[in-house]
């Protein structure tokens, strides 16, 4: 990963490899960081629909330290609910970015297209394969 | 289902999880989003006759006991610039269009 010249501890890594569970959901791990310091992984649905950067499980926010900074109307399928918001920090493939995450009921973790975007996503269903990597890694 | 990862050395915060959700709600004070969605609707309607042709499609976020609100299109962006004028405040997104969601889920 890392070259002559860069330092181990500094190199960033491009791919991330993530899996594919019994139901076929795309699952990719990402770190949530709590407000004290504590890093959290869980693997998270890669959600195709979803136009946001991420959702957790609301317990999960709160027991993380989130921010809750209110909510918002959110669209699910033909009806719409609403959701709070918060805001997190939050690393994927080793990028530590400030976030807005979406709250849910439901106690699963999901990504969207913010979090993919300038990235390439690549699932082998043959293989059972998923990677993510930066455009520019891969080229 | 949450997955986890298991095994690596810097899992430290798994044990949060067994926390349950009456400890949590000690901890962080519920926001009723009926409420707050009800204080600013009206804000937010008012809001989409003076400025829905011209930010079509930006997001406002309006914080409702000052009635201020904060415009953008990116909704961290937009919600990062409401906390620093208000950092205990709470806020309500809404995109200036016939639909307010912000997100599809």
């Amino acid at each position: 990963m890392a070259n002559e010249e860069t330092p181990l501890y500094l190199a960033k890594p491009k791919t991330i490899k993530g899996q594919i569970d019994e139901a076929g959901r795309v699952l990719l791990p990402v770190t949530l960081m709590a407000s004290d310091g504590f890093e959290l992984v869980v693997e998270a649905v890669i959600n195709l629909e979803f136009t946001g950067a991420i959702v957790v499980p609301e317990s999960l926010a709160r027991s993380i330290g989130w921010r809750c900074l209110g909510a918002r109307r959110v669209q699910i399928g033909s009806h719409i609910e609403l959701l709070h918001h918060y805001i997190g920090l939050m690393s994927l493939g080793g990028t530590t970015q400030t976030v807005v995450a979406l709250g849910s009921y439901r106690n699963v973790a999901e990504v969207g297209h913010k979090l993919l975007s300038g990235r390439r996503l690549t699932v082998d269903f043959a293989t059972q394969e998923v990677i993510v990597q930066n455009s520019l890694a891969s080229d | 289902m949450l997955h986890l990862i298991e095994g690596k050395p810097w899992q430290k915060g798994i044990y949060l999880l067994d926390l349950s959700n009456n400890v949590m709600a000690l901890v962080t004070k519920d926001i009723d989003m009926e409420e707050l969605d009800k204080a600013c609707w009206p804000i937010f309607q008012q809001l989409m006759e003076e400025l829905g042709e011209r930010y079509h499609n930006w997001i406002v976020v309006i914080e409702p006991v000052s009635k201020q609100y904060f415009l953008g299109q990116d909704d961290q962006e937009v919600l990062s610039r409401a906390r620093k004028k208000h950092p205990l405040g709470v806020f309500f997104a809404y995109r200036l269009n016939e639909n307010p969601a912000i997100d599809s889920l």
